[in-house]
């Protein structure tokens, strides 16, 4: 199949996220929704159910306001929004994980307001780097792993969630394969396509998704073996933040002349790694898995990590760049910005900060402030 | 050979002719209306005197709010690249510019030959740009054009929080009618939009020399309230609202020439 008709598929996917969670329920399996980030899907899925997320994707914001004061981010916002308008009703239960004051809070507004009968909050550990986070979390992954099967009566025994492991960390392969294959050959297919893929991911169900996805490999693999021009004008960057939302700031990035080769977005690679170890007791491995994501405002920074964990994936990605897409109102983000700025700037990394909001698409100054900013790393405008 | 910059702002459109390296011709017009309309009709009027139409430009730039809306460049460059560009070569020795424009304030970091180092520029608020200037001069009924003046001859100004363009409006009307001298108001107004804008660019690390562009350098009560908050003199060119327009033109000019 041609790259557009599989591209085609995931668009259709993101374009009507939970169709396939509907359908699932309508078959009789249980469907448990996730807030952003870090939610161990496995643990669902070996529960027998089915696991979606929920980003938030939501424009007009009427019902919410009600519940929340002026400086919760439009993620969260939207996410509530869905919920009183009844968009996730279908839902037989919903994990919020806590990763900031806003995600704590939200946990009980969700409880009080919702018609999903089952709404539990996942607490990781925001120091990842004590010694006493990994017992810890593997206490909260028990609870977590005996609250689902509670609420879909089927035990998760390490067999079913082995099992479920090896289909995940499939599927988290095949994402940072066919990244690779995108950072190495930019413009096969757009930036906003890349994202749009793994945005699917979190809708799809996983042996679906890693079907198409094997297909969009090859057929990636093959565009760029006939592609002879190795050239490629593109300006590159690395992308800094929680979401790339909304969607159309990809097409502004490529549209002002650039290309996203690198990231350490929540919907980007903090989802597609690092895999979980297939060998080890599957708790502790989901465990281990969380502790080695790569770094995140909303945990612990406290050895810098993140600076020099943006430092190097600009240098590895031979990025020209980088641009920090801060959620208005993220407290983590907000607050860690001027050091990493201040890290960027003393490794001489041309930085620029844009201020988003997830439904909002009123882009001219944003594109302004990209534009000028491809045009100070690009060299000459004029050419 | 002739080449044209167009800047079209939110508030006022700006347009210079080059002839080979020299200004020829430039014109400052409202914006207004569409934008297609509104740069055909500024590029005939600047034109005119020189007995030129758009098809006798060897080359044409376009930059500001809307750059692409102006049918006959061929290029758009943005107003950040082109004041980095036209205060660079009017200045080489400038490394700071601060430009007040109509919706929008920027801070932008250059070099010796006015390429751009780094920029700020304020967020989706019009508090420390043009407009908020103009909104209170309504509020207090008092020409904008006056109002630089105005906050010269205040002895103690009074404080006013600039969070917000409809707060400080609110604060202005009450301070009206508590009967405050509007002197001390005005020269209050220029402080805290001369403070909003200096913490902005302060995240770029000012380095002297300082410039200041656009059409709020034309304002002598908020330079001198800049140069306080700064703590240097800065550099206002003769013509600080056409500096976006002269570097686009600068910019015309290495399209002509490349072609």
């Amino acid at each position: 199949m041609a790259i557009k008709e599989l591209l085609n598929r995931f668009n259709a996917v993101v374009t009507d996220p939970y169709s396939e969670a509907r359908s699932r329920k309508e078959q009789g399996q249980k469907v448990i929704g996730w807030l952003p980030t870090d939610v161990p899907e496995e643990l669902i899925h070996a529960a027998g159910a089915f696991p979606v997320g929920s980003l938030g994707s939501c424009s007009k914001i009427r019902l919410a306001d009600t519940h929340l004061q002026v400086w919760v981010c439009s993620l969260m916002r939207g996410s509530l929004e869905m919920g009183l308008r009844g968009d996730l009703d279908f839902l037989d239960g919903l994990i919020i994980p806590q990763t900031c004051d806003t995600t704590r809070a939200m946990v009980g507004i969700w409880r009080q307001t919702s018609l999903i009968p089952y709404i539990d909050s996942f607490m990781m550990p925001k120091q990842v780097k004590r010694s006493s986070a990994r017992e810890y979390l593997i206490g909260e992954l028990t609870r977590l792993k005996s609250n689902l099967e509670k609420v879909t009566g089927n035990l998760i025994t390490n067999e079913s969630l082995g099992t479920s492991i090896k289909l995940f960390n499939e599927n988290r392969q095949l994402l940072r394969r066919m990244f690779e294959i995108h950072a190495d050959h930019p413009g096969l297919i757009s930036s906003r396509e890349v994202y749009t893929v793994i945005k699917a991911a979190m809708y799809m169900d996983k042996v679906k998704h890693n079907g198409i996805l094997q297909d969009l490999i090859q057929a990636m693999k093959q565009k760029a073996a006939r592609s002879i021009d190795k050239s490629n004008p593109k300006v590159r960057l690395v992308i800094s933040g929680g979401v790339w939302e909304p969607p159309e700031i990809m097409d502004l990035i490529e549209e002002a002349g650039g290309v996203v080769v690198g990231d350490d977005m929540l919907t980007g690679m903090r989802y597609l790694s690092p895999d979980a170890d297939e060998k080890r007791d599957p708790l502790e491995a989901l465990a281990d898995r969380q502790l080695n994501k790569i770094p995140f405002a909303g945990f612990d920074n406290q050895n810098y990590e993140r600076r020099r964990f943006l430092h190097n994936l600009v240098r590895h990605t031979e990025a020209a760049g980088l641009i920090f897409l801060h959620l208005k109102f993220c407290e983590p983000e907000n607050y860690d910005y001027n050091d990493m700025r201040e890290a960027l700037n003393s490794a001489g990394i041309p930085n620029l900060r844009l201020e988003t909001e997830v439904g909002n698409p009123s882009l001219g100054q944003i594109r302004t402030r990209l534009e000028a900013f491809i045009e100070m790393i690009g060299g000459d405008p004029i050419e | 050979m002739y080449v044209a910059g167009i800047d079209i702002g939110s508030i006022y459109s700006k347009a210079i002719i080059l002839k080979d390296n020299q200004v020829v011709g430039s014109l400052v017009k409202r914006t207004g209306g569409e934008i297609k309309v509104a740069s055909q009709k500024l590029i005939e009027e600047v034109l005119m005197p020189l007995g030129l139409q758009a098809a006798d430009l060897r080359a044409a730039v376009a930059t500001g709010y809307g750059r692409i809306s102006v049918p006959f460049a061929q290029k758009q460059v943005t107003e950040i690249s082109c004041f980095g560009r036209g205060i660079g070569h009017l200045f080489p020795y400038v490394r700071t510019v601060i430009d007040i424009g109509g919706q929008d304030s920027k801070g932008i970091k250059i070099d010796d030959q006015g390429s751009v180092d780094d920029f700020v520029m304020n967020d989706k608020c019009a508090a420390g740009t043009g407009r908020f200037l103009e909104v209170m001069a309504n509020a207090l009924e008092v020409k904008l054009e006056d109002m630089g003046l105005l906050a010269l001859l205040s002895n103690s100004p009074e404080e006013i929080g600039i969070t917000c363009t409809v707060f400080a409006e609110s604060q202005v009307i009450s301070l009206v009618a508590k009967g405050r001298p509007k002197v001390d108001i005005i020269a209050g107004i220029h402080q805290a939009i001369a403070e909003r804008i200096v913490s902005m660019v302060k995240m770029i690390r000012i380095e002297e020399r300082i410039a200041i562009t656009g059409g709020g350098a034309k304002n002598i009560g908020l330079v001198r309230e800049l140069e306080k908050k700064l703590g240097s003199k800065v550099i206002v060119p003769e013509e600080p609202q056409l500096i976006g327009a002269y570097g686009a033109a600068l910019f015309a000019q290495d399209l002509a020439r490349n072609e």
